[in-house]
């Protein structure tokens, strides 16, 4: 039988674009359907647009305390609608440059909705409604999550927006709430709070960022009380009454009335309206199934990102779409192994993490080591101005295994690879503390951490 | 205290010897018996093993020095032990030594060094499994046995704690397998494969996907030898203690065919063929419980007969009680094997990697064979046994296979009663 293409992709973003560039890498005829922009929520409404917004708030934040480095900025506005757009253009340009990458590596790109007619074709919708169809040998689907909504908290994209919206209102509200604090509820947290916005981060749980380490989420909480951000944790918004121009949100005996809320407690995998249930295709709640090469229950068709189940993240996304297309291509790899995954969240100041907490690595039974280092007693904090946070780093007292590092500090997110890599290649203490790290450099916290868990560290 | 490492008497007529190279640098620790440096008569080349565990404290003469033999060429001393005072006098190098005490501060890692160094075939084992092999108290031969599911074979955490609790499972198991090989009774019923069997499976598949297997037969009339054993050997026996079997005549005569045709004694490595100066002889000893291994004489070219009857005896004895060290059982360049102990006419080898060519030894029978006289063809009564010789097709072709092959028959059946002094 002859398909048009080897393999069809559904979904553009950083899952489903990588997948496509491997395939055809691997000599494959590829083709990639994307309803919207290439490049996926990350490229276009998550990762690097609040990157963009960050850095606005980084250098607000500079000019705001120049006179400490000795420079008076007398007076200085904000422009909103050019900090939005700096953020759109980035998006935009990079978009664009996967465009090319689909020329470059002959890939054929569609615009259009996809619908799996069996397990070889899929129909795609233009915005025209024209009908196209397409075979394939292979499917993979990166069709990623969608905002999950709560049940009184229904998004109205006005009053109560989800992150997409709060990437490009037209002003600073006077007043927001932040429903869920994992990561994206704790970056704009910080963007809104350092624009000026007098932010409400409300978590069920009980701490904000509920699967950090736990010293990591009290110190953020610490520092963003400080900065006058209102935490409210262990709490479910139990009402919601809006008013014209107000919310006023209920929760317990506690009642907020803000300007805005967003909502930011999840989201679930598009797995609706693809055509999945008439191919009996496994799905877990709102994730597609698949084993550790990312290939459903049945055999032709792949899923991986978030669709595919967490860790929800774009890095994860990528290497899910490699194994994917490689397994398709006979290569032998071993499968995705989630348990040495960095995550990064990036308020001020970062946080990153990669392998096991202080918590868990007990309850898997480990008797551990513990060492923590501040950066306040780095020379390279100091002179760069930021010395908030500390490196945590945990290592298994038998063996001397490196289970885990949590970092919350200036950086974090450059300095954790170090860890991951050390991971990987199986590093016990003695390599992280005998490797010479260069100073002055905030890495060297990381190194001086591993000498407190062994009670041999020189700063401190 | 330390003890003195002097230059080795290496031969009857040798005075002097002459430093090739130094393995160990001042400051290294080192295990007893454990190649020190490699000297140079005017005969042989020779490693000479450390007479004592510790550090090397000092090294008293460089290479290429000739030095005399009896002469003290370095010195080691204890771990973590200060030289004493009166050494130091003599020593210039006092800051030197200093230096080597703080090296010593970390025990741990001396020991996991030492497993690594010991390491003939230079594995990589990240730092974690070294910790666990160390904490564990893995043998070198064990984690080399290990096979990786990393990169490039590489074994990681998971294969060496796979390993380890396959291991004492298996220890637990062992008993009842023995058993079952002793009174043997047939029964439905799976069990797993033990270490030994599962590593053995591996190599000969793994040779099996290596090498191109080609086989030549050759019959060698034995009679000879046959007869001189038959009048020697309660002699050989009372004389040195040891029993003279057929295998060292056969060892004997295929070294002297290999310093013919020395590529039979090479291995592959990628596109290159790597000839191997000294011949290493694996000889394949079946064990009680039904396993392989293949203990090697190494620089078996440098051994007389009585060297090669006594080494065979000795490595095949501690091989059948599990007595080998590691690095014994590592490092052939070829391979006899003898399934005519068990009477089979002959046998068809698989190479042993990364051999090219393994020599199968067939039983030893009477038949009644032609033989051309001045008188004319008579069917006599001979002593007559088959060698086959696999070959690995790659690096060796049929000519050079069979013509090695007809050199071992020539000498076998010239053999002459002067090659072994008893």
């Amino acid at each position: 039988m002859n398909y048009d293409y080897d393999i069809v992709v559904v979904g553009g973003g950083p899952g489903g674009y990588v997948a496509a560039i491997r395939a055809a890498q691997l000599g494959k005829k590829v083709a990639i359907i994307e309803k919207e922009s290439l490049g996926g929520v990350c490229l276009n409404w998550g990762c690097i647009p609040t990157k963009s917004l960050l850095k606005n708030a980084y250098v607000l934040d500079l000019v705001k305390n120049a006179s400490k480095y000795g420079i008076d900025i007398p007076s200085f506005t904000v422009d909103w609608t050019k900090v939005v757009k700096r953020s759109r253009n980035i998006a935009k340009r990079l978009s664009k440059g996967i465009e090319y990458l689909m020329k470059k590596n002959k890939i054929d790109h569609f615009y259009g909705i996809a619908i799996l007619k069996d397990s070889n074709s899929i129909s795609i919708k233009s915005s025209d409604d024209s009908i196209n169809m397409i075979t394939s040998d292979y499917i993979v689907i990166a069709t990623g999550t969608k905002q999950r909504n709560l049940p009184n908290l229904t998004i109205d994209h006005k009053q109560i927006i989800s992150s997409k919206e709060a990437m490009v209102l037209d002003n600073i509200p006077k007043r927001m709430t932040i429903i869920g604090a994992g990561a994206i509820g704790v970056e704009f947290a910080h963007l809104y709070n350092a624009f000026g916005c007098n932010v409400t981060l409300v978590e069920a749980q009980e701490n904000i960022l509920p699967n950090e380490d736990l010293e990591i989420s009290s110190e953020l909480q610490t520092l963003f009380s400080k900065r006058k951000i209102n935490i409210i944790t262990n709490k479910l918004v139990d009402k919601v009454i809006k008013n014209k121009k107000t919310i006023k949100l209920h929760l317990g005996k506690d009642v907020i009335e803000t300007d805005i809320v967003l909502v930011a407690v999840g989201v679930s995998g598009n797995i609706f309206d693809l055509g999945l249930e008439k191919l009996n295709i496994k799905t877990d709640g709102n994730f597609i199934l698949t084993n550790k090469h990312m290939q459903s229950n049945v055999s032709n068709i792949y899923a991986i990102g978030d669709v595919s189940g967490p860790p929800l993240l774009a890095h994860v996304a990528s290497a899910e779409g490699i194994e994917a297309v490689e397994h398709i291509c006979g290569i032998k790899n071993k499968g995705i192994y989630y348990d040495n995954i960095p995550a990064c969240t990036y308020c001020e100041p970062e946080i990153a993490s990669v392998g096991l907490t202080e918590k868990v690595a007990k309850e898997k039974g480990y008797e551990i080591k513990v060492g923590k280092f501040p950066f306040r007693a780095l020379g390279k904090s100091l002179a760069d101005g930021s010395h908030e946070g500390f490196v945590k780093t945990i290592y298994d007292a038998k063996y001397g295994e490196l289970l885990g590092c949590h970092i919350i500090g200036n950086n974090a997110s450059n300095l954790i690879s170090e860890i991951a890599i050390a991971r990987t290649l199986e590093t016990t203490y003695h390599e992280i503390l005998k490797t010479i790290h260069p100073h002055p450099t905030l890495s060297e916290a990381i190194q001086e951490s591993t000498g407190v868990a062994l009670d041999e560290a020189i700063h401190i | 205290m330390s003890t003195d490492v002097i230059m080795p008497k290496l031969g009857e007529s040798i005075t002097e010897g002459t430093i090739l190279e130094w393995k160990k640098n001042v400051g290294d620790s080192i295990s007893r018996d454990e190649t020190i440096l490699e000297i140079s008569t005017d005969k042989v080349d020779s490693e000479v093993p450390a007479p004592a565990s510790g550090i090397l404290l000092e090294i008293l003469y460089q290479k290429n020095d000739t030095v005399a033999v009896g002469e003290v060429i370095a010195r080691i001393g204890e771990s973590g032990k200060k030289i004493e005072p009166k050494e130091i006098k003599d020593s210039t190098e006092t800051n030197i030594d200093v230096k080597q005490e703080s090296v010593e501060e970390i025990p741990v890692k001396e020991e996991v060094k030492k497993i690594i160094q010991k390491s003939s075939n230079r594995k990589f084992y990240s730092p974690l499994v070294k910790s666990i092999a160390q904490k564990e108290g893995l043998e070198l031969s064990e984690l080399d046995s290990i096979s990786g599911s990393g990169h490039n074979g590489r074994v990681n955490k998971k294969d060496i704690l796979d390993y380890i609790h396959s291991r004492t499972t298996s220890s637990i198991s062992k008993v009842p397998v023995t058993a079952d090989t002793v009174s043997y009774s047939l029964e439905d019923k799976v069990e797993p494969m033990g270490h030994v069997r599962k590593m053995i499976a591996q190599h000969m598949i793994k040779s099996r996907d290596t090498s191109v297997h080609v086989y030549s037969s050759n019959e060698v009339d034995m009679t000879k030898i046959v007869e001189f054993r038959a009048n020697y050997k309660e002699t050989f026996k009372t004389k040195y203690q040891t029993p003279l079997t057929y295998t060292p005549f056969i060892t004997d005569a295929t070294i002297r065919a290999i310093h013919e045709f020395p590529l039979i004694n090479c291995s592959i490595q990628g596109d290159n063929i790597k000839h191997n100066q000294n011949i290493n002889m694996g000889v394949a000893v079946a064990l009680p419980d039904n396993n392989l291994i293949v203990p090697v004489i190494k620089r078996s070219e440098e051994l007389n007969f009585l060297g090669l009857t006594r080494s065979t005896a000795d490595l095949a004895l501690r091989a059948r009680e599990s007595k080998l060290q590691p690095e014994e059982a590592q490092g052939s360049t070829f391979t006899i094997t003898n399934p005519g102990i068990f009477g089979s006419l002959f046998g068809m080898g698989i190479i042993n990697q990364p051999n090219v060519a393994i020599l199968s030894v067939g039983s030893i029978h009477k038949r009644p064979v032609v033989k051309e006289t001045e008188y004319g063809d008579v069917v006599v009564i001979r002593s007559m046994m088959y060698l086959t010789l696999a070959y690995d097709h790659r690096v060796i072709d049929g000519a050079y296979g069979t013509q090695f092959l007809a050199k071992l028959k020539d000498l076998l059946e010239n053999f002459s009663d002067n090659e072994v002094k008893i």
